[in-house]
């Protein structure tokens, strides 16, 4: 493995219309394999950090390498393959996958877009649906079917489809009750013992970040204010 | 100030009973915490008593409020606290605008920035004039908390009110309401932890549209009864426990449509199942800490 920092944010800004500074100078790195926690309050800017690492929005200022990459000025055609590499989770199971499509059909399409052939397709989502521990029933289950805790299996299964090698989890348990969130939270950390993926973990929960991640952020208006605590 | 009274609440939808036999207190002055996982009946409840729920439900039972039913003095003696601050508000008007609605609608004065102001929001004249779209998640809840509060209610009713803010933010917000009698619906078992014990403050769990276990928080949170609420407990991440290594409580509760018609509900997922438990509907005993298990 490389020095070079999976993820590379450096001096982030961005400013709304309406005068909110979101993101104020912002610097941080994600190395490959780590969980990355970023904690604070609401408003304190956590989920645009997360839209410009995603590339879904562009700061005022500042720079994003990916893998030794710039992503911020990159045009969308060449932002493409990248995303293969760098998935999401989001906070609403249930409202982020498309109700119209099964379980499968929703990790499957993950996988068209990226440009997997139809015949490696259907092996690839019987084999994440088992690893995020649904059966092929669930596969055939449209959301509305679906409990919280399973919509975001289906979710991280998505994600973890084309093999990334960052996930960008946004609030990914915090509208799961205890019980389901321990289950998630467990099988997050088992999928990156088996895959080595990386996780820049999002949420306002402190319990929930200390638990998993290694390195804690903790953003303040717009600003990390605790430059990632190693985890003791 | 008044306390509610919820008595042998039943909720029939489209043939499935969703709500089975619930009594609930919130005390006068005091927080009544019900703690459940979606789909467990909770919200439904909390509807069913105000009389929110649709025609398509059939609801026996009664939902009483200072002697009156609680449904004819939701709004005024009565205030709501909107599930979701992402939809609740209408996206097309200023935040002050929605606010002075609220309160011509009940004929009670009021000042909309004051009543931001009240509800500890920073730069309440700013907020009043913004669309819900330029406001935090934490702001927008603010705001509703403020809609809620317009008319001065006796006891505020808050459907997961907290969930989306950080302790912090969770912890001022709580702060406003406990000025009230209060019910705090909430999938969230540590919320009833936060809330301290300055006051009277009752948790009760629900699964599968039962009341499980219901009693003072501090002998649930420090001596749960019910081995569902031990387990909710147990599965909150804490210092010491390895990462990936929470304990958990395997499979997942019933859909209202599928829970088993005779025994304990969580009888298939708890490790001390017995025979009887397969068996017979074990019902809440105990005194003022009560559970409904047959272990």
């Amino acid at each position: 493995m490389s020095d070079t920092p999976l993820l590379a944010a450096e001096g982030l800004v961005k400013r709304f219309p309406s005068g909110v500074v979101a993101a104020d100078g912002v610097s941080f790195a994600v190395r490959h394999g780590e969980t990355v926690g970023l904690v604070g309050a609401s408003g304190s800017g956590k989920s645009t950090v997360a839209r410009i690492v995603l590339g879904l929005t562009r700061p005022d200022a500042g720079t994003v390498r990916f893998d030794g990459r710039e992503l911020t000025t990159l045009p969308p055609r060449r932002l493409r393959p990248l995303r293969a590499r760098l998935q999401f989770v989001p906070q609403s199971p249930r409202a982020s996958l498309n109700p119209r499509l099964t379980a499968a059909e929703s990790i499957a399409f993950n996988l068209r877009a990226h440009g997997w052939r139809r015949r490696d397709i259907r092996a690839r989502v019987a084999e994440l649906l088992d690893q995020v521990g649904l059966t092929a029933g669930h596969g055939d289950r449209r959301p509305a079917e679906l409990s919280g805790g399973q919509a975001q299996r289906v979710a991280i299964a998505r994600a973890l489809a084309t093999r990334p090698d960052l996930v960008v989890c946004d609030e990914a348990v915090s509208a799961l009750d205890r019980s389901v969130q321990a289950q998630i939270l467990n099988l997050l950390a088992g999928l990156q013992r088996e895959t080595g993926v990386a996780y820049l973990f999002i949420s306002h929960d402190p319990a929930v970040v200390e638990h998993l991640c290694d390195r804690v952020l903790v953003m303040r208006d717009g600003r990390v204010t605790s430059p990632s605590k190693e985890r003791p | 100030m008044s306390g509610l009274t919820i008595s042998n609440l039943t909720v029939t939808i489209g043939g499935v009973r969703v709500v089975d036999g619930v009594d609930l207190t919130v005390p006068a002055g005091g927080t009544l915490v019900l703690v459940g996982e979606s789909g467990s009946g909770k919200s439904v409840t909390v509807r069913a008593a105000l009389g929110l729920l649709g025609r398509r439900a059939a609801v026996t039972g009664t939902a009483t409020f200072g002697g009156v039913d609680a449904a004819r003095v939701r709004g005024r003696s009565i205030g709501l606290v909107a599930q979701d601050p992402t939809t609740a508000l209408d996206p097309l008007r200023r935040v002050g605008a929605q606010i002075a609605e609220v309160l011509r609608h009940h004929r009670t004065g009021g000042d909309p920035v004051a009543l931001l102001a009240r509800a500890g929001v920073p730069d309440p004249a700013r907020v009043a004039r913004a669309y819900p779209h330029e406001l935090s998640g934490g702001l927008r809840q603010r705001a509703l908390i403020a809609v809620a509060t317009a008319c001065d209610p006796e006891l505020v009713v808050a459907d997961e009110a907290t969930s989306a803010l950080d302790p912090g933010a969770a912890e001022r917000v709580l702060a406003l309401l406990t000025r009230r009698s209060l019910l705090l619906v909430t999938h969230d078992v540590g919320v009833a932890r936060r809330l301290g014990g300055a006051r009277e403050t009752v948790v009760a769990v629900m699964y599968a549209g039962r009341i499980v276990e219901q009693g003072p928080a501090a002998a649930v949170l420090s001596a749960p009864r019910h081995p569902y609420t031990r387990g909710l407990l147990a599965a909150e991440p804490a210092p010491g426990v390895p990462r990936g290594a929470l304990p958990v409580i395997p499979g997942r509760p019933p859909e209202p449509g599928e829970r088993p018609a005779a025994g304990c509900a969580f009888a298939p997922r708890c490790a001390l199942a017995r025979d009887v438990c397969l068996r017979a509907r074990p019902e809440p005993a105990g005194g003022t800490h009560r559970a409904a298990c047959h272990v």
